[in-house]
């Protein structure tokens, strides 16, 4: 369960408010968080991963409630707990593919990497078509294979909640169908809650819940973000 | 998988700029390291030739150069002593006392004409063969023969001192009779022979075919009551043979011919001792202390090496500001991967961990390389060091 209540979140020296009144989101939901750029959707994402921190409010994932964590105990729940796709992907490029894909075990102690990791990343390669890319340079992969990669990585610690950064915003139409596919059977099969974030309205159609942000949040902003 | 990882594959990934940095780093080091290695074996090298030859006389001039020319065997510029100076020093009692004549060269080794005592002083062993026992005879030092692929029983010909003046030097074959076994010191690189050898190089002395009794014009201009007197058309011989050793004569007094220095190869103390009265009595001969010499030189050298590392620590400070800056660049290109670390769930420190690592590697490994370059270049370079320096 994801549960916001009255938050509030600014960044100091702009206009830009975000205002949450009430949010809830049910374990294992599909949800889709639809507005024009610089409305605060990818703010929002960042403020449920625990990169920021509102300056009032409860943001509660699972029965943690993240704003009264230290910045520490925020990193671990972010390395065990979430999963992150960026719309540019964020691969590393002197790393290849099962380097991106097993990223996170080399930055953060409180994931154990071991011959399961191993094998749960040749798993979800497998699932997202790209095995037989695994010592690839991420450089010379399509953006589509970039993007499954992203995905793979964000999938790897298992996180209870895939958020996802408008995935789809550099890619074709056939890879947009693609990888919102594959982000729905990921999910599925880890049984992660999906939030994606995105502007595209023709990608909102097979997700249960969908939010007009601009709508059902305040901002005033002068659209700087 | 682990943060060095990550370092790993960023240095090899980008393993131009990372050969870069170690280059600069190693060369900044490189100089400093080799100088640390290289002089205290040089001093050790020259102090031991000093030491076991205090005393070296020659003709007024040049202290050095008189100390590099009867110790290294370099050439000089200083006119000759007498051979008649060495027979009074010993009458004077330097029985440990050797003539040197170092004039001549073959194949750029130098030829020193001397006594057969100076192997005998020196404590030189051989390797193959025996000392000299006639004119034409020579001895090489290992090195002569390492280089040249020399054996006992082959000939190495003197070369003239100026291809002007080719009648100057006649070109002697020398037999090799024996061959000296290494010594880490300038007899290595030397070619010997008895003073007469040389003698006869300088033309001094030569042997020739019997004209005492021949009727050829050609040959005999004039016969008198001295003697006969042979035209240019006899010619010396130019390879000491059983055969025409016989004729070989010199012309003139010995104690008149040529020597260039003489070495004083006694026990320390005691020929200073000596040497001090000879130093006092006779003003033709230059007494020098060879130890007192070669620490000037030595002074000389440090001196030089001072200014050579103070050049280093500038050069080695612009290098560092240089890796500075492109430690500082690559600070700035990496925000974005860096950011993207942080929101995966990397604290702010491993940024930081991930770039001490880096300089710690590339530091790490150009130091090595310096150290094992270093000691590569004075493990090359220590038995022949003083070469470099005198």
């Amino acid at each position: 369960m994801i549960r916001i209540r009255d938050l509030q979140f600014g960044y100091p020296g702009t206009p830009f408010r975000l205002q949450i009144p009430t949010w809830e989101v049910p374990d294992a939901a599909r949800v889709a968080i639809v507005g024009p750029s610089g409305s605060g959707k990818t703010t929002l994402l960042h403020l449920l991963a625990g990169i920021l921190v509102p300056q009032s409010g409860q943001i509660e994932m699972g029965n943690a409630d993240l704003t009264r964590w230290s910045d520490a105990a925020r990193r671990d729940f972010r390395a065990t707990q979430i999963g992150l796709v960026f719309q540019r992907f964020e691969l590393i490029d002197y790393l290849n593919v099962a380097g991106n894909i097993l990223l996170p075990y080399a930055i953060n102690r409180s994931l154990r990497f071991g011959p399961a990791v191993r094998e749960r990343m040749e798993e979800l390669a497998k699932r997202a078509g790209i095995a037989h890319l695994l010592r690839r340079p991420v450089q010379r992969l399509s953006q589509g294979e970039q993007q499954r990669v992203a995905i793979c990585r964000a999938l790897i610690n298992q996180p209870r909640w895939l958020l996802a950064d408008e995935p789809t915003g550099n890619l074709d139409p056939e890879n947009k169908r693609l990888i919102v596919e594959l982000l729905h059977q990921q999910a599925e099969a880890s049984q992660a809650t999906l939030v994606m974030v995105t502007h595209d309205v023709s990608l909102i159609a097979d997700f249960a819940m969908t939010v007009d942000f601009q709508a059902w949040c305040s901002v005033k902003s002068d659209a700087s973000r | 998988m682990t943060a060095w990882t990550l370092v790993r594959a960023h240095l090899t990934f980008h393993w131009r700029r990372t050969t870069v940095l170690i280059g600069c780093l190693w060369i900044g080091c490189l100089v400093p390291l080799v100088l640390s290695q290289v002089m205290p074996e040089v001093q050790k090298q020259l102090q031991r030739r000093a030491n076991e030859t205090p005393v070296v006389f020659g003709s007024p001039g040049s202290s050095l150069e008189c100390v590099l020319h009867a110790l290294y065997f370099r050439p000089t510029q200083a006119p000759p002593l007498l051979y008649g100076d060495w027979q009074s020093l010993q009458q004077a009692g330097f029985e440990r006392c050797v003539p040197l004549h170092v004039r001549f060269s073959t194949n750029d080794y130098p030829i020193v004409g001397t006594h057969l005592e100076y192997f005998t002083y020196r404590q030189c062993q051989f390797l193959a063969g025996e000392p000299f026992g006639r004119i034409g005879d020579c001895v090489i030092g290992s090195e002569v023969a390492r280089q040249l692929e020399l054996n006992v029983g082959e000939f190495l010909i003197s070369s003239p001192r100026s291809f002007l003046s080719i009648a100057a030097d006649y070109p002697l074959q020398m037999k090799i009779v024996g061959i000296l076994q290494p010594t880490a010191s300038p007899d290595d690189r030397a070619v010997f022979v008895d003073l007469k050898t040389t003698w006869v190089i300088e033309n001094l002395g030569h042997g020739h075919q019997d004209v005492s009794q021949s009727n050829d014009p050609n040959l005999v201009l004039e016969r008198n009551e001295q003697g006969t007197v042979a035209s240019a058309a006899v010619l010396p011989f130019t390879v000491v043979t059983e055969e025409n050793l016989a004729s070989f004569h010199f012309h003139g007094e010995m104690a008149d011919f040529p020597i260039t220095a003489m070495v004083l190869l006694d026990d320390r103390q005691r020929a200073q001792d000596l040497a001090a009265g000879v130093a006092q009595k006779n003003a033709k001969v230059q007494t020098v202390f060879a130890g007192d010499v070669i620490r000037e030189l030595l002074s000389l050298l440090f001196q030089i090496q001072n200014v050579i590392v103070a050049v280093s620590i500038f050069v080695g400070v612009a290098t560092l500001m240089l890796f500075g800056l492109v430690i500082g660049l690559s600070v700035q290109i990496r925000q974005q991967e860096m950011e993207t670390l942080f929101k995966l769930g990397a604290s702010r420190g491993l940024t930081w961990t991930l770039y001490g690592l880096e300089v710690l590697v590339i530091a790490v490994v150009a130091l090595l390389l310096a150290g094992l370059i270093s000691r590569l270049i004075a493990w090359f370079v220590r038995e022949d060091l003083y070469l470099w320096f005198v």
